[in-house]
């Protein structure tokens, strides 16, 4: 095993193995437990949230199609 | 001949109906935009009260009078009950509509009007802007709320001056209606964020 493989994968065992010593984020400044969800709720909250709303119209305009054109394909 | 006459049954046929009005889309559009500048605020405000060392709100400030609130808070739901009343009023004939709107938004005004209330005597327990986060945060999410409302209050008298004239588009009033719908419908989730 050459040097550099063998620095990298100390460098990924400590990311792995010591997760809370490689926390870097220059916002997370309260370690807590409460913290950590706050910024977890919060993340999955904001990520979901364009996604939900943006699905919910797509959803909502391809229902109303699919109910206007229902009648029209019966009476033909 | 034949074939003109086959044209212009095609012409006169009725054209399908826009699935969705431009007015409601747009302002569906807009309010995606609002509920992600509120859904910003709430995650900031989360964060803090998350990370806030000891009780929540801070030693020596008020605490925010949620009994109070509730009340105001079943005014402004009792609004949003009444737009729904004069939707369906609409649709059945427009002039019917004009009650249950104007009921509406009485409703919402006396909604504004109490919050007023409520922040002078807020302000006389010490609690402004710069007093803490917790003040910091309650004028900033609350107040952009209370001016949605204000913003929502002069659409809705807009919607109303043209039903008394009768000249109100339906799909006017449909936008109309999808603003009043987003402040009436964020106002619960803020109240138990932010008072609880």
């Amino acid at each position: 095993m050459s040097r550099l493989a063998f620095a990298i994968l100390c460098l990924l065992s400590c990311a792995v193995l010591l997760p809370d010593a490689a926390s870097a984020c220059s916002v997370c400044y309260g370690g807590g437990e409460e913290s950590r969800k706050a910024f977890l709720f919060t993340t999955v909250l904001l990520s979901m949230l364009p996604v939900g709303m943006i699905g919910t119209l797509g959803w909502w305009i391809w229902r109303s199609a699919r109910d206007a054109d229902a009648p029209r394909e019966g009476s033909e | 001949m034949a074939r003109s006459t086959a044209s212009l049954r095609v012409i006169t046929d009725p054209r399908p109906r826009p699935m969705l009005p431009s007015a409601v889309l747009g302002m569906l559009i807009f309010v995606g935009t609002e509920v992600m500048l509120f859904a910003g605020l709430v995650s900031a405000f989360l964060i803090l009260r998350a990370t806030a060392a000891g009780d929540w709100p801070p030693p020596g400030q008020p605490r925010l009078p949620f009994g109070e609130t509730a009340f105001n808070t079943i005014a402004l739901l009792a609004s949003g009950f009444m737009l729904f009343r004069a939707r369906r009023a609409f649709a059945e004939s427009p002039a019917r509509a004009l009650r249950p709107l104007t009921i509406a938004m009485a409703l919402g005004a006396f909604f504004v009007l109490f919050q007023g209330y409520e922040w002078v005597m807020m302000i006389g327990q010490g609690l402004t802007l710069q007093s803490s986060n917790h003040g910091s945060f309650f004028y900033l999410i609350v107040g952009l709320h209370a001016l949605h409302v204000v913003a929502g209050l002069s659409v809705l008298s807009w919607a109303w001056w043209r039903l008394r004239g009768g000249f109100l588009a339906s799909s006017y009033f449909g936008a109309a209606q999808v603003f009043w719908f987003f402040v009436v419908g964020l106002w619960p989730i803020l109240y138990f964020l932010v008072y609880a």
